[in-house]
């Protein structure tokens, strides 16, 4: 019987390599674009996960040699509970700016070339 | 593991999968609305209030409507929706299944508690000093990316560029720049 902790980890795995076979498959930019903002929300969703249930005890062989124990717990150097919700909504934030910089630049190739396929933009091979 | 963990779970799964394989772009656009629902909703059940309304603000509320309107302007019959028949389809899915399986192997193995704990910080309190504090630099940096971000969508947007037909699309890329 698996818990909800690893329930949602399976999801945000799942979520992301689906997310990397619409990248990989589709050839519309504003679908792939979608299908890597599934892939940031699934990576958001393992940061929460871990964030919530994961287990922050330090393990005797991350002890250094020298530094008290009540210093080791208190400094936080792999970042306490709180810091992969940090990290959650400074990727929301890069995903918005990602997103309209994209969006941007695929409107605007639509309106140079009247044609939005990712297969024949290929101006720039070599 | 309670049941509205699981029906969550799927309805997420579901709604993903509409997202990579559903045909028109306004389908993909809905199906990723109610993936980042669904979210939101796990994150409730976490007890992440703040980042469940942020996500929702956010990714639900501006992002989607910026990929519907971009859908709306890229007009989808002038644009090329179907795949090609060499399109090798079937390589991007089976590097997706092993991409998957990698990871289930890797987050069945991670060590987390079995039930949420509610005495964790998280709530709007510990995140601000976080966010005021140990971040306020990385919070600062958001807000330049943020707005060099608006800067370009802006300048991007009042180019003038001369239409092209697309069968030229293999002449050289002079009509790639438009004149100011």
């Amino acid at each position: 019987m698996i818990d909800s902790a690893h329930l949602y980890l399976g999801l945000s795995a799942v979520m992301f390599s689906l997310g990397a076979v619409g990248v990989c498959s589709r050839r519309n930019p504003v679908t792939m674009f979608m299908c890597i903002e599934l892939m940031l929300n699934s990576a958001n969703l393992a940061l929460a996960v871990f964030a919530r249930c994961g287990s922050f005890m330090i393990h005797e062989k991350d002890i250094q040699v020298g530094v008290p124990i009540s210093q080791a717990l208190n400094s936080q150097a792999m970042g306490g509970p709180a810091d992969g919700l940090m990290f959650i909504f400074l990727v929301m934030t890069i995903a918005a700016a990602e997103a309209v910089v994209g969006l941007a630049i695929i409107i605007a190739i639509f309106r140079s070339r009247s044609v939005i396929d990712v297969d024949d933009l290929a101006s720039l091979k070599g | 593991m309670s049941a509205l963990s699981v029906i969550l779970c799927i309805v997420a799964l579901i709604f993903a999968c509409g997202v990579a394989f559903s045909e028109e772009a306004v389908h993909s656009a809905l199906c990723l609305t109610g993936n980042l629902l669904c979210v939101a909703l796990i994150y409730l059940t976490l007890s992440l209030q703040f980042l469940a309304m942020a996500q929702l603000v956010i990714y639900a509320g501006a992002i989607m409507v910026v990929f519907l309107f971009a859908v709306t302007v890229l007009s989808p019959e002038e644009a090329s929706f179907e795949s090609h028949k060499d399109d090798p389809r079937w390589l991007a899915v089976l590097f997706g299944a092993a991409l998957g399986a990698m990871l289930l192997c890797t987050t069945w193995t991670a060590d987390v508690s079995t039930e949420s704990p509610t005495n964790l910080p998280g709530q709007l309190q510990d995140f601000a000093k976080l966010l005021f504090g140990k971040y306020m630099f990385v919070f600062e940096a958001t807000a330049v990316v943020l707005l060099i971000a608006l800067i370009a969508a802006t300048l991007l947007s009042h180019r003038r560029f001369k239409v092209t037909n697309p069968q030229s699309s293999n002449s050289p890329a002079s009509n790639l720049g438009g004149s100011q």
